[in-house]
């Protein structure tokens, strides 16, 4: 059974258009499933992991980047104690920002996304793995597409075998999967096996007073250890890791349904 | 492939940057080509080539494929293929390589050996 999971502001009136279309569209391609709509009361992580134990064939994300990373986190973490699942992560786009990890996926707009899962074409890809806390009593986090850290005091130590410091302003980025925001002319992709460190630092435009940021370095790895003077790092503005904590990469971690256009 | 990396912003044959910004320290081991305009401390091995900018710095031992240096390095070099010294490089340590260029105004303190070319490299050649 196809599970759709609508990220809170799809159920807003703003997007009444958008939700019929994309029901019109899944019920005429034979896709109707069940749709949890999350809210106050319902959070990503109980309803990815009720809806695995009911015996879910595919989860669909609906929405941004944001509740494709929260239910790509759920399912991790609900697939802990039962490896052998492998449930597919489908997913559907929904407003016009931060939709760049379905974009690098090859999907651009709800009816190519609704093509794109009946297509069912399955890719495993590699996963971003964020650990932190002390032993036995460790906290994981997952990523899909790329991690920021500000590098102001932070050394980041590769393999164990060398650590690195930027002395200019910026951010350390870590990318698994490339997208449009973190376009660099690399051979990344989610399937090497190998995340990759970029460094920005800002070159700052004062008549102008906007900032832009220059990759100045790039390191492939498999394993770092990011050490700061602070005692929390915000990743991503969104949420604060506690120092020091580690970054790997595990191979073929999550199955996705890709487009042809992927850019991979 | 360093014309490509000269003209700089060139990523695609290269593996690892080390910007200007950054300093490296420890042990370096890669298989691809490296780029370095920054500063380094350690050693730096790898299967592939080094380019090393006019403002790095490097105290380390560098053991590769073909090297370019046109900034500081303290310590020894050894390449399988050949080393180019650019003019502007100051370089403090022994070398070793199979082919050497040194342009006008290199600094070079240390010894030099070059490696001769291996039984099968030359026979290829005879042939």
């Amino acid at each position: 059974m196809h599970v759709y999971i609508y990220d809170d502001f799809v159920n807003g009136k703003k997007h009444d258009a958008t939700r019929d279309k994309l029901e019109t569209r899944i019920t005429d391609l034979g896709l109707s499933g069940k749709i949890i709509r999350l809210g106050i009361m319902k959070d990503t992580f109980s309803a990815v992991k009720q809806e695995i134990q009911r015996g879910a064939k595919t989860i669909i994300a609906v929405g941004n980047n944001k509740i494709v990373n929260q239910t790509l986190n759920s399912i991790l973490h609900s697939e802990k104690n039962n490896a052998n699942l492998n449930i597919p992560l489908g997913i559907i786009p929904v407003g016009e920002k931060n939709n760049e990890i379905a974009h690098s996926l090859g999907i651009n707009s709800i009816e190519e996304a609704c093509d794109v899962i009946s297509a069912r074409r399955i890719k495993s890809l590699d996963v971003g793995k964020i650990i932190s806390g002390q032993e036995g009593a460790q906290k994981e986090k997952y990523f899909l597409s790329q991690i920021k850290i500000p590098s102001k005091k932070t050394i980041i130590e590769i393999d164990k075998n060398f650590s690195i410091e930027n002395l200019k302003k910026g951010f350390f980025s870590i990318i698994n999967l490339p997208t449009e925001e973190n376009t660099f002319d690399s051979k990344s992709s989610p399937q090497d096996g190998i995340l990759e460190l970029l460094i920005a630092t800002s070159k700052e435009k004062r008549l102008l007073k906007n900032k832009s940021f220059n990759i100045e370095s790039i390191f492939p790895f498999k394993n770092i250890t990011v050490n700061s003077d602070s005692q929390e790092l915000e990743i991503n503005n969104e949420y604060k890791i506690k120092t020091p904590f580690g970054v790997s990469v595990l191979k073929n971690k999550i199955n996705i349904i890709v487009g042809k256009g992927r850019r991979f | 492939m360093f014309k490509k990396q000269e003209a700089g912003g060139d990523f695609k044959d290269v593996e690892t940057v080390i910007g200007p910004s950054v300093k490296v320290k420890g042990n370096f081991n890669s298989k691809g080509n490296i780029i370095v305009e920054g500063a380094m401390e350690g050693s730096l091995k790898t299967g592939g080539n080094v380019f090393a900018g006019d403002q790095s710095k490097i105290t380390a031992n560098i053991d590769a494929g073909e090297v370019c240096i046109n900034g500081d390095v303290n310590g020894n070099i050894k390449t399988k293929g050949y080393l180019k010294v650019g003019s502007t490089a100051k370089i403090t340590g022994d070398i070793e390589c199979k082919s050497l260029i040194v342009q006008e105004g290199a600094v070079l303190n240390g010894k030099c050996q070059m490696t001769t070319p291996d039984k099968e490299g030359s026979k290829n050649k005879e042939e």
